[in-house]
């Protein structure tokens, strides 16, 4: 099968990793890729000389992409700050996300848009990150005044996954504010979309809290809506020891089992195909909106979308080049990303299980199992054991862990985390809907959630079950 | 490689069509960075972050620390009896008000 779209993307990545490299001068790549392009266009009806510039140009794109990302303007608020700056600066913006309460701190991205330094009032852009003292409930599109310290990231925490200033730049954050005073100058002044599905996830996030105890709420809540604030710390480090941490965000699967779950839902009602896709589709995109729209769930939402489209002009979608669109969609956006360790595990673990697992299985000749129960049981360890390949050098390297239980755990887990995440969605849906019908779906929320718990802590206690690198 | 690439003559049309829109695109979008200007946009004579007392709504009040509901509602059952804050020390006037509190809501609102 010819995958025009993979080359493509594998090539354009390529550029962006060069551009990042090689710092070539913008105006240099941006004229050659309009020269390649003019070329492009009159070779179009020529094969190979036409190819040849195409994959030029990919390279040149990714290339002017990236150095364009790294070019910040001059009334960018990251000009304003320093590293060592006692400075009060006053800078009024909006609120760009959901305020996250952690030790008595609140933290939220702002969007700048005016600071005042010495009575005189400039222009600004760029995001800020923002702490506060005190537990504050800012919602998205407030506008407010803060005054504080403006400072540049620092960068500790280095490692092989980069510092925590590196992470923040690849967010296009560039400057931290301690801020000190605070002043509302207005409510819900930004995108009604984003607004309403930040509101629709607070809803949500408050059910599952009215239904069930802390623990297992704060789980259903990173499993089902994407929000891992409620986890405790040692639930959470017992799961990376057992690498079925991926469960504990929403990632493709869950976008799978939303998407499922919808269409279910519409062929059960007796929608037409029509119907199920132009219903599906925004329902699906928010989700994605809702669970805060990271790399994980967007490259699963373009790929169930192409997937969707593909079923709906009845042509034969194919994963890779879905995988391609999707990679090219979040590094159009922000090629950064290319280097984020989220970004990279996401398309290692989804490209392993594509590429090796049937390669796996013709290999054992499963096929030629007569029981059915056996083949599935072999099928589910060969698709865990293909991501586990794909991504356990991955994880060794960045995170200096190596598990070989993963395997293994990933068998129980995973369908338990299914069922939790069918029963969480649900437990959600009847909480909106039929309150009264809640309760049942709680209690078995709350026994799924403490059979998870209970496997994985004795997974993670047997010897050998993982080792930390040096 | 290159062989996976068996594009159909529309295909070739509309990959070239959509990079040349993003190469547009990011043009644009590197002039706009590079001439942007940093423009003093006033000399203020108040301070951005102080709000007219007399001037301020509820939500304005609560949006100050340490102004609640109830004082937020004193302070404007305040104004409505006995009109117009003429200073800031009429604040000290208010049930709940106290020294510290004035202090810091001194910082945030004036009285012209």
């Amino acid at each position: 099968m010819k995958r025009p779209l993979t080359v493509l993307s594998l090539i354009f990545c390529l550029g962006i990793i060069s551009a990042n490299t090689i710092r070539v001068p913008f105006a240099a790549v941006y004229s050659l890729s309009w020269t390649l392009l003019s070329l492009g266009i009159l070779s179009h009806k020529k094969g190979l000389s036409f190819n040849i510039f195409l994959l030029g140009l990919m390279f040149l794109l990714g290339g002017a992409l990236q150095s364009n990302s790294r070019t910040l303007p001059k009334c960018h608020i990251s000009r304003y700050a320093y590293y060592k700056n006692n400075n009060l600066y006053c800078i009024r913006g909006l609120v760009e996300s959901a305020c996250l309460m952690k030790n008595n701190r609140t933290s939220f991205i702002f969007s700048t848009r005016e600071i005042q330094l010495d009575s005189l009032r400039y222009n600004c852009c760029g995001n800020i990150l923002v702490y506060l003292k005190g537990e504050k409930n800012f919602s998205y599109g407030d506008e407010l005044i803060l005054r504080g310290n403006l400072c540049r990231p620092y960068r500790f925490g280095g490692s092989r996954r980069g510092s925590y200033r590196d992470y923040l730049y690849r967010q296009g954050i560039f400057s931290i504010m301690q801020a000190q005073t605070i002043r509302v100058l207005g409510r819900g002044k930004a995108g009604v979309l984003k607004r309403f599905s930040l509101w629709s996830k607070e809803k949500m996030e408050a059910l599952l809290f009215k239904y069930l105890s802390n623990l297992s709420a704060g789980i259903l809540d990173a499993m089902v809506l994407g929000e891992k604030r409620n986890i405790p710390a040692i639930v959470y480090n017992s799961m990376i020891k057992s690498g079925t941490v991926h469960i504990l965000v929403v990632s493709g699967f869950n976008v799978g089992v939303v998407a499922f779950m919808i269409i279910l839902f519409l062929k059960l009602i007796r929608c037409t195909k029509r119907a199920r896709f132009y219903i599906a589709v925004p329902l699906v995109i928010f989700y994605c909106l809702i669970t805060g729209a990271s790399t994980p769930v967007v490259r699963a939402t373009v790929m169930a979308l192409v997937f969707m489209f593909g079923l709906f002009i009845k042509r034969e979608p194919d994963i890779y080049n879905a995988l391609s669109v999707a990679a090219l969609f979040i590094l159009g956006a922000n090629p950064a990303q290319l280097f984020d360790t989220g970004f990279q595990l996401s398309f290692i673990s989804v490209i392993s299980i594509v590429c090796l697992y049937p390669k796996i299985r013709s290999f054992l000749r499963i096929d030629a199992l007569n029981n059915k129960y056996a083949r599935y049981f072999i099928d589910s360890c060969l698709v865990s054991f293909s991501a586990w390949l794909g991504t356990a050098g991955f994880i060794a390297y960045y995170f200096k862990i190596f598990s070989p239980i993963t395997v293994f755990a990933n068998l129980f887990i995973v369908p338990l985390a299914t069922l939790i995440t069918l029963c969480g969605f649900s437990l959600i849906m009847l909480g909106l809907i039929l309150p009264a019908l809640a309760h049942p779906f709680a209690s078995s929320c709350e026994l799924l959630v403490t059979f998870l718990l209970g496997i994985n802590t004795f997974l993670v206690k047997l010897p050998g079950a993982y080792l930390y690198l040096p | 490689m290159i062989d996976m690439l068996s594009l159909t003559k529309e295909e070739r049309k509309v990959i070239l069509f959509l990079i040349a829109v993003t190469l547009v695109g990011i043009g644009a979008d590197f002039l706009a960075k590079k001439y942007s200007s940093v423009k003093a946009l006033a000399c203020p004579s108040e301070d951005i972050l102080k709000a007219d007392l007399n001037k301020a709504d509820k939500e304005a009040l609560m949006g100050a620390p340490g102004i609640g509901d109830k004082l937020s509602q004193r302070i404007l059952e305040y104004q409505k009896q006995n009109g117009n804050f003429s200073s800031l020390e009429d604040l000290k006037n208010i049930k709940g008000i106290t020294d510290n509190r004035y202090k810091k809501l001194k910082e945030l609102f004036f009285v012209k």
